[in-house]
């Protein structure tokens, strides 16, 4: 159970994982883990004229940056301008829910770790985060995502 | 100071780890109640005061992280004393 008192939904990443899982009594709701092109960070690469030494920035306020292009004094260059990519990485192409075997239908779930990508916070630089848990409702047969995106202030507590 | 917002991690602007954000009870800044310590608001679940990074310096957030690794903090993305990296182990 979680604060609210609502049952964890785990979540196995792999064929042993899921395996061990079954045998531990739960069912494995089985899913493709697929990147979502909406799910995106940026990188620059900056490289010092004399040793060739680079740096990695991932924000437009990162030092030795401008937005206007190199300055002509400055001891460093960009040499890649900003870039998005998608910034997880997943060894495995596949995952489960690991359903219990008494869980109800429209029981409502807290999934502590999501496989599907949702954006689940924007930063005004472009970048999107994905929602890594959530609360979900069961209907029988899969989750459906309880996900208010205009929730997504940016600020983080912890 | 810099923030990885995928790892949660926290670190100077030097690269020295401070630490990594995680609310069990996913509170949010504006639940907080504010209080006459203008350098941030308090949680009345824990009892414990949340530090807004946005005030203080890199050192004042060493100083705080050394006496209670538990410290809670605030971190906006747009804060002026912020930058964000991805970078993992900065």
């Amino acid at each position: 159970m979680n604060d609210q008192n609502l049952r964890i939904i785990a979540t196995a990443r792999s064929e042993k994982a899921i395996n061990d899982a079954v045998l531990q009594g739960f069912w494995p709701l089985v899913k493709p883990v697929i990147p979502s092109p909406e799910i995106k960070s940026k990188y620059a690469v900056l490289q010092d004229k004399v040793t060739g030494k680079v740096s990695v920035i991932h924000d437009f306020r990162a030092k030795g940056y401008s937005i206007l292009g190199d300055d002509e004094q400055s001891p460093t260059k960009t040499v890649i301008n900003f870039t998005s990519y998608y910034p997880h990485h997943f060894e495995s192409p596949f995952a489960a829910y690991l359903i219990p075997k008494d869980l109800e239908v429209n029981e409502t779930v807290f999934i502590e770790d999501l496989i599907e990508d949702i954006v689940g916070g924007r930063w005004n630089q472009g970048d999107t985060y994905r929602l890594e848990n959530c609360m979900a409702v069961w209907d029988g047969k899969d989750f459906i995502i309880s996900h208010n995106p205009s929730q997504n202030v940016f600020e983080m507590i912890g | 100071m810099k923030y990885n917002p995928i790892t949660k991690e926290l670190y100077t602007n030097s690269g020295m780890f401070l630490k990594k954000l995680h609310c069990p009870l996913a509170k949010q800044w504006e639940e907080l109640q504010p209080t006459n310590f203008l350098k941030g608001k308090m949680c009345n679940q824990c009892n414990k005061t949340v530090y807004d990074t946005s005030l203080l310096s890199d050192e004042q957030l060493s100083a705080l992280i050394k006496n209670d690794i538990h410290t809670c903090l605030k971190i906006d993305l747009n804060q002026q004393n912020l930058t964000i990296t991805y970078t993992h182990n900065e």
